[in-house]
């Protein structure tokens, strides 16, 4: 009897705590924070789930709300006034932040997504360059059913196959934010041609969309400051000194024209001593694209090919290191190498270390490169 | 005991059943010495009571010197059947008249001879129905105790094979055998066995499952704690093992005791299959367990509390399907899973010659109409298909019964505490289990007490020149299966 009356008490007085029905919820996919006139602006991409008409295709497709609040949460707040639904962030993809909320109020941003307990901390994070962060859940896409899956794709695929941006997810930039001597970094993304026109299902009908997004290139902060968006080049060092290369292309030159080579696997590691850092990266790599007249039978010119490439890839990075000294911000989280070397140490020059001993420190290069094809044919073609 | 008057025996004997309409007497004199018998139509068969008493009583008998002897000895002496049997109660007459005997009465005796005419009343050896194999024999058991044993006895030609007889129920009398290998089985075991069995004090035994509940499962349990076949050859292979058998009269089938759970994963198809595809049906099997068990409560517990879990598309994939379905998604499941349990009983009860129309409505009514109208959703139809088609790995219909009881309480944890509420039921689940004993044996033998051995030799069926051992739960006699001859 006793047994009976406590299985009837769990049942009924405490069941169903949390307890909540899949299409009672607004399944949120993507996030943007804008600020204008000294409000925040959230944008919230839903998937929209409704059933069109009798249809057998279940086709997702998505919509956009926005709120406006002196914070994040109450803009959340005035969102939800539009919504039927309850919000529902666990599932973001993507939080999308304009330049603006990047270079001043970022600690907002990152304090209500660290402190709320939906929200899954995976996401990527991506800074919308000239435009709006709303704009870029209003571009349709034609290869995605969401604009958020888009972008996080795209940034994924650019991280392992171009070497120009790498992906960053909330709980990464967090840990860069709040370790000893690091600075993050995010990548940017841009809206290329007209807005108002690419928010139309007839973008995603024409051939030749009108309006598409494309990413940029690093954005590098300074604490939780963003303070400059590298170019190419200097994106590429910095890739290289992070160890985040998967696959990126050399371009040499030759005696009229190029030789370019993918680096397929790269690795680096960077050593302390006495102000000196010595860079260490082992790359292998293929000749992939050969433009001039060479022999590339001949040891002598692959030797060549091979310093040049090694050149290249010095001055990539120390184009990234030239840009981060100019900027003052330590993002290769070198303070983070002396720190976990000597942390006495650390503590006593960390003070003065962006602003003094990181301008006058100097790099040394090793550079290996196993350069392991030249692809499927030997040599160039010659026509005879 | 019978009197020395034969119509007052007959009498007695005709009274004991009020004059049953298939009791028969016949009476004749042989040198002015009465001599009658009596037997049941119903049981007995013509021909042999005319082969063996017809010829016997006229012709021969008559013509023979030896008739001045004792007529009772001669009697005795002379009919040629191999089971005679010399009876002096009234109880036993009946018992014998009912199970096919013939009672031979001479007067002046208050003995009187039995003799076997049973009438063939079983049907005849056929193919296994519920446990059927693709490759290995194909007989089966039937109602006739006899035809059991010799299906047996065909298949062990060891002295040390033994069977031991009781005759359990005040009224049926049944025949109830115990079957096992002297120097393999467990004595302990047997001797508990026989003590239960004596002491068993009851109307009727009917059936086998009669013992189940009077014998070997003293606690209440959901799962069932002994293995019923129909394959002989399933028998031996376990009596090989050191198990023992349970046979009773009319049950076209055997009990094996003691069984673990792991038992229900095997198939005799196991034994007959080359080792690694055995192994791989038999881990396919352990997968389709825990599936049917727990797939509908932790699709309630993630599409209520813990949607966080799924990625992304799934989710959005869910939602869609989700939309527009008006019930909570427990109902939608308790639907579904109720509409298939009634199809499933339906199914079975049916008789056969009506055809396949149930299979038919109920895939459309559950599988098509129910979602086009929007009353469940696709994925609902999908989960709780996996799940009775997982149920359906098991030839046992009593695992499949309470894999669907289990299965209810996954889903009352699940949905009501979420992930966490399956998680805890899980636990309750082993504990439950774990509790269970058959003969002092733990339920959950290779798993709990844990034992690496018999574990791998449970989970993989491991070829046969590489297994030398006994399962040592069964037995510590003759621990070695295989010589090194």
């Amino acid at each position: 009897m006793k047994k009976i009356l406590i299985l009837i008490l769990v049942f009924c007085l405490t069941g169903c705590y949390n307890y909540r029905e899949l299409n009672q919820l607004a399944i949120a996919t993507g996030f943007a924070v804008d600020y204008k006139d000294d409000n925040y602006i959230v944008t919230i991409l839903i998937s929209n789930s409704k059933k069109e008409g009798n249809s057998e295709k279940n086709e997702a497709s998505s919509v956009v709300y926005e709120g406006v609040g002196k914070t994040i949460f109450e803009a959340i707040k005035d969102t939800s006034m539009s919504i039927s639904k309850q919000i529902y962030l666990s599932h973001i993809e993507i939080l999308a932040v304009s330049e603006e909320v990047a270079k001043n109020h970022m600690l907002d941003v990152t304090d209500f997504f660290f402190r709320y307990p939906q929200t899954r901390n995976q996401f990527l994070m991506v800074i919308a360059s000239k435009s709006m962060a709303k704009d870029l859940f209003l571009v349709t896409t034609p290869l995605e059913t969401f604009p958020s899956q888009n972008i996080a794709k795209n940034i994924d695929i650019t991280d392992k196959l171009q070497g120009y941006t790498y992906s960053v997810n909330f709980n990464e930039f967090i840990k860069l934010l709040i370790e000893e001597g690091s600075n993050p970094t995010l990548p940017t993304i841009s809206v290329i041609g007209n807005v108002s026109e690419g928010n139309d299902d007839e973008n995603i009908k024409r051939n030749e969309p009108n309006t598409y997004l494309k990413l940029g290139m690093l954005g590098i902060f300074k604490g939780s400051k963003l303070v400059g968006i590298a170019t190419a080049d200097q994106s590429k060092g910095i890739n290289f000194l992070n160890n985040k290369v998967n696959t990126t292309l050399v371009k040499t030159e030759c005696s009229n024209g190029n030789v370019v080579v993918e680096i397929n696997k790269s690795k680096t590691k960077i050593d302390y001593t006495d102000n000196t850092f010595k860079v260490k990266i082992t790359s292998d790599a293929a000749i992939e694209e050969v433009t001039c007249k060479i022999d590339l039978d001949n040891e002598e010119t692959i030797k060549k090919l091979k310093e040049n490439t090694i050149e290249e890839i010095k001055r990539l990075n120390i184009e990234a290191i030239n840009f981060a000294k100019e900027n003052k911000t330590d993002i290769f989280n070198l303070g983070n190498i002396i720190y976990k070397k000597d942390f006495k140490h650390w503590y006593t020059i960390k003070d003065k270390w962006q602003d003094d001993l990181f301008l006058n420190s100097n790099f040394e290069f090793d550079i290996k490169l196993n350069l392991k094809t030249k692809g499927s044919i030997d040599n160039i073609i010659e026509v005879r | 005991m019978l009197d020395k008057n034969i119509e007052k025996n007959i009498n007695t004997i005709l009274n004991m059943n009020e004059n049953s309409c298939d009791i028969t007497v016949h009476n004749l004199k042989i040198k002015k010495t009465k001599i009658s018998y009596i037997f049941l139509e119903s049981t007995s068969s013509d021909d042999k009571i005319s082969n063996f008493l017809g010829k016997t009583l006229s012709l021969e008998f008559r013509s023979s010197r030896n008739i001045f002897l004792n007529i009772f000895k001669y009697l005795k002496n002379s009919i040629p059947n191999s089971k005679i049997k010399i009876i002096n109660n009234y109880d036993d007459v009946f018992f014998h008249i009912a199970s096919g005997f013939t009672c031979l009465f001479v007067d002046k005796i208050d003995k009187c001879i039995a003799i076997e005419t049973k009438a063939n009343l079983d049907r005849s050896i056929s193919e296994s129905t519920s446990e059927p194999v693709l490759k290995g024999p194909k007989d089966s058991f039937n109602e006739n105790i006899q035809n059991n044993i010799g299906l047996i006895r065909k298949r062990i030609k060891d002295k040390n094979l033994l069977f031991k007889e009781f005759n359990v129920g005040r009224r049926t009398k049944s025949k109830v055998l115990i079957s096992y290998i002297k120097d393999i089985a467990d004595n302990e075991k047997v001797k508990i066995l026989e003590e239960k069995i004596n002491s068993i004090d009851i109307d009727g035994v009917i059936d086998a499952s009669y013992l189940r509940e009077l014998v070997i499962e003293s606690s209440p349990s959901i799962f069932p704690q002994i293995i019923s076949t129909e394959r002989p050859d399933n028998v031996c292979i376990s009596l090989l093992e050191g198990k023992i058998a349970i046979m009773v009269e009319n049950t076209p089938y055997v009990i094996l005791v003691p069984s673990v759970l792991a038992d229900f994963f095997k198939s005799p198809e196991d034994s007959y299959s080359k080792p690694f595809n055995a192994s791989f049906t038999r881990i396919l099997r352990y997968i389709a367990f825990i599936l049917s068990i727990v797939t509908p409560g932790i699709y309630i517990a993630v599409m209520t509390y813990n949607m966080e879990v799924l990625p992304n598309l799934l989710l959005i994939s869910f939602a869609i399907q989700k939309e527009g379905v008006p019930f909570p998604t427990v109902i939608e499941v308790l639907i579904m899973i109720l509409s298939y349990e009634i199809l499933r009983e339906a199914d079975t009860r049916k008789p056969q010659i009506m055809g396949a129309s149930i299979s038919i409505v109920g895939a459309l009514i559950l599988g098509d109409a129910a979602v086009s109208a929007g009353i469940i959703s696709p994925i609902v139809v999908i989960i709780i298909s996996l799940s009775a088609v997982a149920g359906m790995a098991f030839s046992d219909p009593d695992i499949i019964n309470s894999i669907r009881t289990w299965r209810l309480f996954f889903m009352l944890a699940g949905c009501f505490f979420g992930l966490t509420g399956i998680v805890i039921m899980f636990i309750v689940f082993i504990a439950k289990l774990s509790s269970l004993e058959v003969l002092s044996t733990p339920y959950l033998y290779p798993l709990a007490p844990f034992n690496v051995l018999e574990f791998i030799k449970e989970i993989f069926r491991l070829p046969a020149n590489k297994v030398s051992k006994r399962p040592s739960y069964l037995t510590k006699n003759e621990i070695k299966l295989r010589g090194m001859k």
